[in-house]
């Protein structure tokens, strides 16, 4: 019995430090902002992003309490997206300029809108997904379920060492990771469409790790 | 030059037999000297009439192969071609000889005549007169490089065949996408296709009159086929997914080529006449960058079902795929010596990517490049040389290395990041 | 105590189930001895005796005075005394008083039957018997006194011849062992007798032998005696011829002699001759071979002068390669043609031979006209190592 109640205490402290733990995670990423370049160069659907750094691989600790956190903050989502009657309607969305909608805007660039994390960065010669981007994939997979005419493209891009077309085959893998993780969300096939541009349109040049570790990535693009 | 150098270290050896007096002495001859092989090639006695200077244009072209020693020597413009003074040269250590001038025809029209000399034996090796217009006089200092190397060495020239690449530049911020054909030498560089989105894979069709290529225009790959005399291209597959690596047959009716159509890349076979496709690999990994050997018999392509990426073979009458590369963890982009018994492709070692070749035969891996992302290797026709892309201070250029590893050589381009260099087959003008 | 039976019930219940079971036992062990009544009569007798009534009444008189002495004396003998003899003695005892007590108090009897029971315990030999003098009391109640005497007379007898047999037995068996000792001995004693017999016969036997030999030997003796006399007969005459072959050989020396002086002198003549002649020859051969080591080394030389003339294109592929050439030189060295006779089929190959030839022109060669003749014409075949 005592043994129990030792061991109940300690998971319980466990999961309280590891919220706590989260919670500053959580505002750091709060802070780091994305940048949409000039809008008058890039196209409607060619919105280009100034590079978030992958953070470091969490531990254990994290990864749990991260997963709770997610579950309160879809839940928040969805009670704000309830309070909007006509959020449905894309056209009229994008109309719509209240505070209020702003964070539930894709094209917005507001750090605060979580729509505006669009990368997805990937390890070398992986199609793995790591857990701290699900959240990423999450917002925008709920965002496409809210909203059936939205249509995303998937841009699957990787560093450039080795061959060009195998890396083509290695984008398109990547493209296709966050493509069946959206699918099990229950996002309809048909509002993603995808695109493997392998080394040809790297987000940074430079030859070394630091230019590399940007470029392996799939970039979540709104084109409607 | 630099060979002759590292060969000079000879060892004599004798092995004799004496016959009775009416028999004559035999001596064996069993050293020697590998070098490369001494030209000397003073300026074309033109009379000022052409700006180009053809003499320097073969100069470099036979420099460059890695084969020929250019001395210099002063310019005797008062030799004429028809009344040399062989002895003069002999006396001054030459040993092969071209000397040439240039008369005008015509206001447009010019004759290029040139006589090569072997000074040793006192004995005219060629002679030829071409008549030349004006912008083709390039051309022709080409077309005298390729009599040369093929006299003096026995093997076909490719100073006038072409070269392809795909070259990408910053224009007002926006990344531009050029696929551009140049002279072997990189010189009359000329843009055939521009494009806001990235251009791929360009691929010379066996009778060098056409390029496939991949574009990402329209926010999808899809594979063209560009006439380069009328500049009139046609739009092959757009598939859904990956459209890629296009490769001609020998023959030039087919085009292999990777196609995922949403799914995974597999190599298809597509009969260029009746558009007819066919799927030639079904596999989950990635099969890519087919290559067709030279007799057309079978593939060789990229693959990663083994873990890692390695080059397989698969035979067009049918049977089984054939993992051809064992050696390291990165083996890619393969391309077919002329006669069908090696292959160049790209080889990882450790944390670099090289240019390797592997003997067929053997089974023989020899590494040929030192950089540390060396990529797209494409031979010459002639086998004599590999064309490769690489990175030289944070670009990409194009370089070349003799087959041999001996030779190497990097070629100018004017502007902007240049890769995927393709070699084209012989001038079949 | 009810605290233990508490505790340890099973050991209890045991404990109570095995008093039980001695209970039980004690019981039965009367009744057990009964069913044997049947089998004593059963029992062999043989070789009854009668024994002196007398005897028997005087030994009854005296024994109840000290029975328990006589017991306890029988008990110390017991330990000491042979086992039959004991067992006997005390049986009588045992009897006797037990006849006594009869008459005296049949209740006793239980007692003493226990105790009977227990020296039958410590005397484990006796019981069978002292239980059967007790069965006889009580099986023949009326018999009479002399019958179980008669009965234990013959027992004694039967022990008695019994013993006496054993005894005669083991005289008899005693006497055996003598015999065969004996017999033994005497067998031993005449081996060594045929033992003795046959050496004896054996040194005969040898001396005989010694005997003949020495005799054959002094016949062999007599009989080389002789030979060995007319050996020296016929040596002495054998000398005699030699010596007249000596002189004769002697004679024949002298002449060969002189004969071989002779031919000595005539073959150092010839001698003279010859060393003359090899002088010569050898002259003839070092001029020659001065020749051919002029030869061998401008051969050397123009190989080596070629060698470093012939430029083979880099990249030329040569395996398997090899032309041969003939080459003229004037007697300055000078090449004065250069023919491919047997073509490589490559002709940048042939081409960098020929060449070799005509850049290493003029070509080395010795100073001595008559040498020319040798280099006028010359092959050189091209044949790479690499």
């Amino acid at each position: 019995m005592k043994l129990i109640n030792v061991m109940t205490s300690l998971v319980l402290m466990f999961a309280i430090s590891a919220c706590s733990l989260f919670d500053k995670q959580h505002q750091d990423d709060e802070h780091v902002g994305v940048e949409v370049e000039d809008k008058s160069i890039s196209t409607q659907a060619q919105t280009q992003f100034k590079p978030r750094i992958p953070p470091q691989h969490q531990d254990q600790a994290d990864t749990l309490a991260y997963q709770d956190q997610n579950n309160l903050t879809m839940g928040q989502l969805e009670s704000n997206l309830q309070n909007q009657s006509d959020y449905t309607d894309q056209h009229q969305h994008q109309n719509i300029s209240s505070v209020s909608q702003s964070d539930l805007d894709p094209f917005s660039d507001d750090q605060n809108n979580p729509l505006s994390d669009k990368i997805i960065y990937f390890d070398y010669n992986s199609d793995q997904i790591a857990s701290e981007y699900q959240t990423i994939i999450q917002y925008h997979g709920q965002y496409l379920l809210d909203n059936p005419q939205a249509m995303i493209e998937l841009e699957g891009h990787t560093d450039e060492r080795g061959s060009r077309e195998f890396n083509i085959g290695l984008g398109e893998r990547r493209a296709q990771s966050v493509y069946q993780s959206l699918l099990l969300q229950g996002v309809s096939p048909n509002q993603i469409q995808m695109i493997s541009y392998g080394e040809e349109m790297p987000a940074v040049d430079g030859h070394d790790e630091s230019a590399w570790k940007l470029n392996r990535r799939v970039v979540i693009v709104y084109i409607n | 030059m630099f060979l002759s150098q590292k060969l000079s270290v000879v060892i004599i050896g004798l092995f004799w037999m004496v016959f009775v007096s009416s028999a004559p002495l035999t001596l064996e001859i069993t050293q020697g000297v590998v070098s490369a092989v001494p030209i000397t090639i003073p300026d074309f006695n033109s009379d000022g009439l052409v700006d180009q200077n053809l003499a320097q244009i073969i100069r470099d072209d036979l420099r460059r192969s890695g084969r020929f020693q250019l001395t210099t020597t002063a310019n005797l413009s008062d030799q004429t071609i028809e009344q040399p003074d062989i002895a003069y040269w002999r006396q001054q250590g030459v040993e092969n000889l071209l000397l040439g001038q240039i008369k005008k025809i015509n206001p447009q029209e010019y004759e290029v005549q040139f006589r090569v000399f072997d000074v040793i034996r006192v004995q005219q090796i060629m002679g030829f007169t071409i008549p030349s217009p004006q912008r083709y006089l390039r051309h022709t200092a080409h077309r005298i490089s390729d009599l040369i190397y093929e006299k003096l060495l026995g093997q076909k020239g490719v100073f006038t065949t072409k070269i392809a690449y795909i070259t990408s530049y910053r224009q007002a911020d926006k990344t531009l996408y050029e696929l551009q054909i140049a002279d072997a030498d990189g010189q009359q560089a000329q843009s055939t296709v521009r494009s806001a989105k990235p251009l791929m894979s360009p691929a010379w069709s066996p009778d060098g009159s056409k390029l496939a290529y991949v574009s990402f225009e329209n926010r999808h790959s899809a594979i063209y086929i560009q006439e380069l005399a009328t500049g009139k291209r046609q739009k092959i597959t757009a598939f859904a997914g990956i459209n890629g690596a296009p490769a001609w047959s020998p023959d030039g009716r087919y085009l292999a080529l990777t196609l995922s159509k949403g799914n995974n890349p597999d190599i298809y076979i597509l009969q260029l006449n009746t558009g007819q496709l066919q799927q030639l690999t079904r596999h989950h990994a990635i099969d890519t960058e087919a290559v067709w050997s030279p007799d057309g018999r079978s593939i060789v392509f990229t693959s990663d079902r083994g873990g890692s990426p390695q080059l397989y073979k698969i035979s067009m009458q049918g049977g089984g795929i054939q993992r051809l590369t064992f050696e390291g963890k990165y083996n890619a982009s393969a391309s077919f010596a002329p006669n069908g018994k090696l292959l160049a492709f790209v080889h990882q070692v450790n944390q670099d990517f090289r240019i390797a070749v592997l003997e067929l035969s053997s089974k023989q891996l020899k590494i040929l490049t030192q950089g540390k992302l060396d990529e797209s290797p494409s031979f010459a026709p002639n086998g004599s040389m590999i064309l490769y892309a690489t990175q030289a201070q944070q670009n990409g250029i194009v370089a070349a290395v003799s087959v041999d590893g001996q030779v190497h050589q990097n070629l100018r381009v004017q502007q902007g990041s240049v890769r995927e260099p393709v070699w084209s087959p012989y001038d079949k003008r | 105590m009810w605290k233990h039976i508490q505790q340890q019930p099973v050991a209890f219940i045991g404990s109570l189930f095995l008093h039980l079971l001695l209970i039980v036992v004690l019981t039965l062990n009367l009744d057990w001895i009964k069913p044997k009544d049947s089998v004593l009569p059963q029992l062999p007798i043989v070789h009854a005796k009668l024994f002196d009534e007398s005897v028997v009444l005087e030994q009854l008189k005296q024994q109840p005075l000290d029975v328990e002495n006589k017991r306890q004396a029988a008990e110390r003998k017991k330990q000491q005394q042979e086992k039959e003899e004991l067992q006997r003695k005390k049986a009588e005892q045992e009897k006797k008083r037990k006849a006594i007590e009869h008459q005296k108090q049949a209740q006793a009897d239980a007692e003493r039957k226990r105790k009977a029971i227990e020296h039958q315990k410590q005397a484990q030999a006796d019981a069978e018997r002292k239980r059967k003098a007790i069965e006889h009391q009580k099986q023949a109640q009326a018999d009479a006194e002399r019958k179980r005497k008669a009965i234990e007379h013959q027992k004694q007898a039967q022990a008695d011849a019994e013993r006496k047999r054993k005894a005669e037995e083991r005289k008899k068996q005693e006497q055996a062992d003598a015999e065969r000792k004996r017999k033994a001995e005497e067998r031993k004693k005449r081996e060594q007798a045929d033992a003795e017999r046959k050496r004896k016969a054996e040194e005969r036997k040898k001396r005989e032998q010694a005997d003949a030999e020495r005799k054959r030997k002094a016949e062999e003796r007599k009989k080389q005696a002789q030979a060995d006399a007319e050996r020296k007969r016929k040596a002495e005459e054998r000398k005699k011829r030699e010596q007249a072959d000596a002189e004769r050989k002697r004679k024949a020396e002298e002449r060969k002699k002189q004969a071989q002086a002779e031919a000595k002198r005539k073959a150092e003549e010839r001698k003279q001759r010859e060393q003359l002649a090899r002088e010569k020859a050898l002259e003839e051969q070092l001029a020659q071979e001065y020749q051919q080591q002029q030869v061998q080394y401008y051969g050397r030389l123009i190989v080596q002068t070629i060698n470093q003339n012939w430029y083979r294109p880099l990249g030329l592929s040569t395996h398997g390669l090899s032309c041969l050439m003939s080459v003229r030189v004037d007697p300055q060295g000078k090449v004065l043609s250069a023919k491919v006779i047997r073509s490589s089929g490559n002709q940048v190959f042939d081409r960098s031979a020929e060449k070799a030839v005509y850049r290493a022109s003029p070509l080395p060669l010795p100073q001595e006209q008559e040498l020319y003749q040798q280099f006028q014409e010359l092959r050189f075949n091209f044949n790479p190592e690499v």
